[in-house]
């Protein structure tokens, strides 16, 4: 298996995707099996898949990401960019599939994996990996989808699709078609071993309280008063221009996000997160996970500099996971928290510098998506090895 | 501080992870341990498949498993099985199959999914499996882990089935060159008994040869009586190799004694069956043919009544040895 990433910053869409096709198809010898594509939302969407279509490229997969797109060479992150991760593996089965999620974004997620493995020519069979693009907002039923059809072992990455400032500009697109609120799953069936490891970060605090009134996504109140009211005041006001009015949050308080404890390792807690995306007119926060009333909330917090370390922590804990010499490495994907990268953008180049240290100078690509995922489905680093 | 917990959770979280690591590989490697013992253990190689099973039933947790052997059409046909409603299975390799048995072993979340697989699909119970190729021993052969429950098997099993068969197919090509190598032995001294016994075989019949030729030569003797008589006293029964041999014989003693007469004296003659006449008259026509005579001599009742169905003209019998000299003499 060979991997290899190209990036481009054309604002043509077709010349872009042509010449970052080109240098990808000269680094990994020849056309790559399977292709993810990430790309900001300056391209627009069908444009670019018509451009993608006209490669040799039968197994397409890509969506929008935040602000931009990284690679090993660097973060773009101001105007139009795209990026591409090719694998090329003759002895490996890669398929993609896509469905609008619908009502049942469960029932989606399960069809759209069915027909990335039918593609790939095996059906029945168990990938090694399930590697997912969706609209934000129902993580946790695709990855409940996901699973209901293969168990719980069989790792899935991925993130969902993003814009800049969660406005619904976001899209998914395969071969085939363009999507805004679809699921895109690929099956990947490699000749090689695949690993993926998770972190999530931050550290609970002394402060917390408990959900009194909920409903999905959206946290009304936290011991019986407004959530956004209660929030701020545990931030020491984070959220304090959004208080009147309402308004998106995802930047403000990506170092304070919402934790659930759901365990212990070694007898220490660990949390699921939820961060808050954006604050109602009523009081109300919209976070990018769903919570229950009498969920337990416990404030956690990060800092800069924990989160300018953590891919490539991240990306050496897969490698020393799988006893991999950085000589082994094919390649690796890279979901990186998009409301982590708005907190840390200019120093995007420290990031970019970890994951090369931690990959040992493997290529990589890493999308940036939406903020909300559960800890459970999410964004889990897959590295692929030779 | 912040970052000090973060790096403390994430330790915690890896040492966590490495432990839970090592303990599933730990287990793992037990079970494949004594899975091998009990391969290489094996009375047999025939005794192996049963083993297969338990082994690959214990490391994948799987209620059911059944092996398979391609055979010269290329089916895949059932050899041993933990549940009866495995026997007489039969698969036809299709592209699945075809990967599995060059080294790829597949999990199957949904039987019904994969048309290869249909016959197991229609097997009431099952819904997935774990699909495993090992070449040993000169046989292809299909090793099915199989479960109730749907998506029962996950890359980490697949990765356990391949270390299995890694580490089992050496054991079994072992075994097999340990059975071959015992055959060959016992092959070997077989063949040196077969051949200790042929030896002596032919040392019996080479003495029972030298045996019948002598019976043959004192069954009937040639005498030289007087000058130019010759008397054959025939002992004991007279079938065709004999007088084929006595005619041979008795030709040669006239030519070389310059004999004019040959006594053929049947007092000892004791079995006499109808075929007796015809034998006799052969030598007289021989003795006839190089210018001697022949007389019979002590002719008694049963063979009187054989030669009497023969042409016996000029023939002369006399009723004992005595006359028969006599007449020779005069």
């Amino acid at each position: 298996m060979r991997a290899a990433t190209a990036q481009h910053q054309d604002p043509d869409p077709a010349r872009a995707v042509r010449e970052a096709h080109a240098a990808l198809v000269s680094e990994l010898g020849g056309p790559p099996q399977w292709l993810f594509v990430q790309s900001s939302i300056h391209h627009d969407a069908e444009a670019l898949r018509q451009a993608l279509a006209a490669l040799d490229a039968p197994a397409l997969h890509g969506s929008s990401s935040c602000l931009g797109v990284m690679t090993r060479v660097g973060a773009t992150l101001d105007g139009p960019s795209l990026a591409l991760f090719g694998l090329r593996d003759p002895q490996g089965s890669f398929g993609v599939g896509a469905a609008p999620l619908g009502d049942e974004p469960a029932a989606a997620a399960g069809l759209a994996l069915q027909r990335a493995i039918d593609a790939a020519g095996r059906q029945g069979e168990v990938p090694a990996l399930v590697w997912l693009t969706a609209a934000p907002g129902h993580e946790e039923a695709c990855i409940a989808g996901l699973e209901a059809l293969l168990g719980p072992e069989v790792p899935i990455v991925g993130g969902s699709a993003a814009d800049d400032a969660v406005a619904g500009g976001w899209y998914q697109l395969t071969r085939d078609a363009t999507f805004t609120d679809a699921i895109v799953v690929s099956a990947l069936f490699p000749s090689t071993r695949v690993v993926s490891t998770f972190q999530s970060g931050y550290t609970p605090t002394a402060t917390h309280g408990r959900v009194t009134r909920a409903s999905g996504r959206v946290l009304a109140e936290i011991d019986g008063r407004p959530a956004a009211a209660v929030y701020n005041e545990w931030t020491h006001g984070a959220i304090a221009d959004a208080l009147p009015a309402g308004g998106g949050v995802l930047g403000s308080t990506s170092l304070f996000p919402l934790g659930r404890r759901v365990g212990e390792l070694g007898g220490v807690p660990y949390y699921r997160l939820a961060h808050p995306a954006a604050v109602r007119p009523d009081g109300a926060i919209e976070l990018f996970a769903d919570i229950a009333e009498g969920d337990e909330l416990v404030l956690m917090r990060g800092d800069i500099d924990a989160l300018l370390s953590r891919a490539g922590r991240v990306a050496r804990d897969a490698c020393v996971l799988a006893d991999l010499a950085p000589d082994d490495l094919a390649g690796a994907l890279v979901i990186f928290c998009a409301g982590c990268m708005l907190t840390v953008r200019a120093r995007m180049d420290q990031v970019v510098a970890g994951l090369e240290q931690g990959l040992g100078g493997a290529p990589s690509s890493a999308a940036s998506p939406s903020a909300s995922r559960a800890a459970s489905s999410a964004a889990r680093t897959a590295t692929a090895t030779s | 501080m912040v970052a000090t917990d973060e790096a403390l959770h994430e330790a915690l979280a890896r040492l966590e992870q490495a432990l839970a690591v090592e303990r599933r590989g730990r287990a793992e490697a037990e079970a494949l341990v004594a899975g091998l013992h009990a391969i290489a253990t094996a009375p047999s190689l025939a005794a192996t498949d049963p083993v297969l099973l338990r082994c690959l039933q214990s490391l994948l947790g799987c209620p059911a498993a059944a092996l398979l052997v391609r055979d010269a059409d290329g089916l895949l046909r059932e050899r041993a099985a933990t549940e009866p409603r495995l026997t007489g299975l039969q698969l036809s390799p299709g592209p699945l199959l075809t990967r599995v048995l060059a080294g790829q072993p597949a999990a199957i979340f949904e039987l019904a999914r994969v048309p290869e697989l249909a016959a197991l699909a229609a097997l009431p119970g099952l819904r997935s499996a774990l699909c495993l190729g090992l070449s040993s021993s000169g046989r292809t052969a299909l090793l099915l882990g199989l479960h109730p429950e749907p998506a029962a098997f996950s890359p980490r099993h697949t990765a356990l089935a391949r270390n299995f068969a890694h580490v089992a197919t050496p054991v079994l090509d072992s075994l097999a060159a340990r059975e071959h190598a015992q055959h060959r032995r016992l092959a070997e001294a077989r063949a040196d008994e077969l051949e200790r016994n042929n030896a002596a075989l032919q040392t019996q019949l080479d003495t029972i040869l030298h045996q019948q030729a002598q019976i043959q030569r004192l069954s009937a003797p040639i005498l030289a009586v007087w000058r130019g008589v010759l008397v054959v006293p025939i002992v004991g029964a007279l079938d065709n190799e004999q007088i084929g041999a006595l005619s041979e014989r008795l030709l040669q003693a006239l030519c070389e004694q310059r004999a004019r007469v040959a006594i053929l004296d049947l007092t000892g003659l004791d079995a006499v069956d109808a075929s007796t006449g015809h034998r006799l008259r052969t030598i007289v026509g021989a003795v006839r043919l190089i210018g001697a005579r022949c007389h019979i001599s002590g002719v008694h009742p049963a063979l009187a009544a054989s030669l009497a169905e023969h042409d016996m003209r000029g023939l002369q019998s006399f009723a004992t040895l005595a006359d028969g000299l006599a007449a020779a003499l005069r």
